[in-house]
């Protein structure tokens, strides 16, 4: 049985230059995330929301760099997961973006937008700042401790 | 990412294992551009070795509900596993989407 660490821990990304290896790292960060002791849907939720962050800006941010730092913090029966990323593409703000309502039908439906609904219904909170040419986002989630 | 395809009468039936991502979902977007192509407008996806999908898989998901309904065929998806559906829900694709337990009632539901 898996006992809950008791000091913060953390993991960094960065690096990735393609799909394939934000892939790798969000897979990296999804095991790490469940052997420390998250529970499976909140760490899977947090892997999505960051696989689309990451993805945006390796494919389309046209920066020359970014770093993501996840950190757990215990709290309560379980952590509170502190996402941290940063890099020095074009200016984009998650957080201002209009959130598309939810289809009534498949043909409604437009594809793709899912980014936004995702990272607003998986996390808690969410903040953004642009300093020195840098997007900065910080996320916020609560996720129970799963000891299998 | 591993893709099984298989003929079941005349419904073409997927499973798919693994994580469906950007790097993977084009792979499973082209065996469904294959099957249409061949003239099988009526997919299951079997999703129970699913261990993950993102925006990009729930992407092709939805793509497949749309070509195979254009094509006046039927489509839906069954078996899968609670951080996987999850996903789903929030996304509100079980509301458009047939979303079975297993095979038998995602069949049955292709005629409904």
């Amino acid at each position: 049985m898996m006992s809950k660490p008791e000091a913060p821990i953390q993991i960094a990304l960065t690096g990735a230059r393609d799909q394939k290896e934000v892939a790798a790292q969000i897979e990296a960060m999804q095991d790490w995330m469940v052997d420390a002791g998250c529970d499976p849907i909140s760490a899977q939720q947090l892997a999505v929301v960051t696989d689309e962050l990451l993805t945006n800006i390796v494919m389309y941010g046209q920066g020359s760099r970014y770093r993501a730092e996840l950190q757990l913090v215990p709290q309560g029966q379980g952590f509170e997961a502190q996402l941290r990323l940063e890099d020095d593409g074009i200016a984009f703000d998650p957080t201002a973006a209009e959130e598309p309502g939810l289809p009534e039908t498949l043909e409604e439906q437009p594809i793709g937008c899912f980014g936004i609904v995702f990272m607003r219904k998986m996390t808690d909170s969410q903040s953004y700042r642009r300093v020195d040419g840098n997007n900065i986002l910080e996320i916020r989630k609560m996720c129970g401790f799963s000891n299998n | 990412l591993d893709i099984k395809s298989e003929m079941i009468d005349d419904v073409m039936l997927m499973r798919i294992e693994g994580r469906l991502d950007a790097s993977t979902s084009p792979d499973l977007e082209a065996k469904v551009k294959d099957a249409l192509a061949d003239g099988h407008s009526t997919i299951l996806f079997d999703m129970e070795k699913l261990s993950y999908i993102s925006s990009a898989g729930l992407r092709v998901v939805l793509i497949t509900g749309k070509q195979t309904k254009a094509a006046k065929g039927g489509f839906a998806i069954f078996a899968l596993q609670p951080t996987v559906k999850e996903v789903f829900d929030i996304s509100g694709f079980a509301t458009i989407l047939k979303i079975r337990d297993d095979l038998a009632t995602a069949r049955e539901a292709l005629s409904s």
